[in-house]
């Protein structure tokens, strides 16, 4: 079998978490879908309600679980369908890169893009970019088993209160 | 035998008189009539498994020893509540962690064996390190904290940097690991037995490549983990693991540390590790009685019945914890004192956590300092 276009020069494979607001990027990830645009199948999309619903762990479980990249998709600030998310994914970002560039990690690996209402063509084009920049940055610089923590069986972890 | 038979041997727990001195004493139980010490070794005793692994009263206890300290019989609870983490983790069971996980998964990320880490970004030209040297100065996570924790005003970096400075005062020019790993108290603490033992080879392996015959810690957690836990599952170390405050108080006491003039009223609190586990109560007070003008008026409960300051391990915190918080925070300022002191970046943390309350904020509010950053910001010249 033929390896897909984009990864024949290597064996690389980018395993990117994409974490997609509801509103702005995910209409833009459907329009994608309905105006058949291409963008490379190395991002695994979660939808989240709003991208100020995320926090530093989760950023940080989708590093430890193996990911070589995180991108943040939300909507244009002004847009927030709950006015403070972009605000909150701004802060967070800005904090998650702190953490990433303590560790060693490039903080290059995690992105924060604003993805207009219905625009199949912006998201298309910033994951591509996005994946090429990390495919360029290659696996995170460890060795380590990719085994699930035990803590894990029990379902997601979060805080009760 | 079964293994939870032979952590009861181990912890003496089968020596207990059901007397229920530990719930009595307990800070969770005063608010919490669900939770109980008592009733941990009752079902550890009565072979109630399920009931002991999986009710999630095992990720409540603050570990903070205060049970231990009024337990007649010697029954090491703490002890009892690390290894039945342990067994509960093998079972899939874990805890409520708080800050969606955050921090799990940073000490997660540090288990990997290449990693380099930018953590020395906090020293400046006026702090004097080596990267030969006797003495290691082993800054903990600080780094991360004031990250992590940037929204409540922390920094505990200028704990690291005081160390520095103090310690460049005493003619000791410090080594720094700049891939240090956090010290894994608090997966030690969870029971992730498997993590804990990658950090603490890690930590190990970089310790003796340095070659240094000491090793100094501000944090309370790193302390007694490096001395007593290390030791404890990888056998003895090749180098000496003091405390800063043991290293001032000597000092102080030869006359070479002096101290300017500060006129204050504090109040000091005792980290659990610091205190109730390793002893250490009269240190702090020497150095922060070395001070000029420094007035300590002790709280209600200091030393051995010193409150806990509410969270363990970044592990099931609530509302009970808060409680906690803020019973200690207005114990402190009974006492009259303008600032509460600590020896501990997480009881700082905690602390502060709770002053930051919409409604409870003004009432609950107090300076907060560790002695460290204040020894060094009160050194003469």
């Amino acid at each position: 079998m033929t390896k897909p276009k984009q990864y024949q020069d290597t064996d690389f494979k980018p395993r990117i978490v994409g974490f997609v607001c509801n509103w702005g990027a995910y209409s833009g990830v459907e329009m994608a879908g309905v105006d058949k645009r291409e963008y490379p199948a190395s991002i695994k999309l979660v939808k989240v309600m709003c991208l100020g619903r995320l926090n530093l762990g989760l950023v940080l479980k989708a590093f430890e679980l193996g990911a070589d990249g995180v991108m943040l998709l939300g909507c244009p600030e002004a847009d927030c369908y709950y006015e403070s998310g972009m605000e909150r994914a701004k802060e967070l970002f800005t904090q998650a890169r702190k953490v990433l560039h303590l560790l060693g990690i490039e903080p290059e690996r995690l992105a924060l893009v604003e993805v207009p209402l219905g625009r199949g063509d912006v998201l298309a084009k910033q994951v591509s970019t996005f994946v090429k920049r990390i495919a360029k940055l290659g696996q995170v610089r460890r060795v380590r088993e990719r085994k699930q923590p035990a803590q894990l069986k029990k379902g997601l972890i979060g805080a009760k209160n | 035998m079964p293994k939870i038979d032979q952590i009861i041997a181990d912890t003496r727990a089968y020596s207990c008189l059901d007397c229920g001195k530990c719930t009595v004493a307990c800070p969770i139980s005063r608010y919490d009539p669900d939770y109980s010490p008592r009733m941990v070794v009752y079902n550890a005793l009565c072979g109630h498994d399920t009931e002991l692994l999986e009710n999630g009263q095992l990720w409540s206890c603050l570990t903070c020893s205060l049970c231990e300290e009024r337990c007649q019989s010697g029954v090491q609870y703490t002890e009892l509540i690390k290894l039945l983490r342990g067994e509960a983790h093998a079972i899939g069971e874990t805890g409520q962690c708080t800050h969606g996980g955050a921090l799990q998964s940073l000490m997660h990320l540090m288990t990997a064996d290449h990693l380099s880490q930018n953590r020395l970004g906090w020293l400046d030209k006026s702090l004097k390190t080596a990267t030969k040297s006797d003495v290691l100065y082993f800054a903990g996570c600080q780094p991360y904290f004031d990250v992590f924790f940037s929204d409540l005003g922390v920094k505990t970096l200028d704990i690291a940097k005081g160390a520095v400075k103090l310690l460049n005062r005493l003619g000791i020019v410090p080594a720094l690991l700049p891939n240090e790993r956090c010290c894994g108290h608090d997966l030690l603490w969870a029971g992730d037995m498997e993590h804990f033992a990658k950090l603490a080879e890690h930590n190990l392996k970089e310790i003796r490549r340095a070659k240094v015959k000491r090793v100094i810690t501000t944090c309370p957690e790193c302390y007694q983990t490096l001395k007593v836990e290390y030791p404890r599952y990888f056998g003895s170390l090749d180098f000496e693991v003091v405390h800063i405050s043991q290293l001032l108080a000597e000092r102080v006491a030869s006359g070479e540390l002096k101290f300017r003039r500060s006129v204050r009223k504090v109040t000091y609190h005792d980290p659990c590790r610091l205190g109730r586990f390793s002893g250490i109560y009269d240190e702090p007070r020497a150095i922060i009685n070395a001070i000029p003008g420094l007035e300590l008026i002790e709280m209600s409960r200091s030393r051995a019945s010193a409150l806990c300051c509410g969270t363990q391990a970044w592990m099931n915190c609530g509302s009970i914890n808060k409680q906690i918080q803020a019973e200690r925070l207005r114990e402190a300022s009974s006492t009259g004192a303008e600032v509460l002191l600590t020896f501990c970046p997480k009881c700082q943390i905690h602390l502060r956590c709770a002053m930051n309350d919409g409604r409870l904020g003004e009432e609950l509010g107090i300076e907060i300092e560790d002695v460290t950053s204040l020894a060094a910001k009160a050194l003469s010249g």
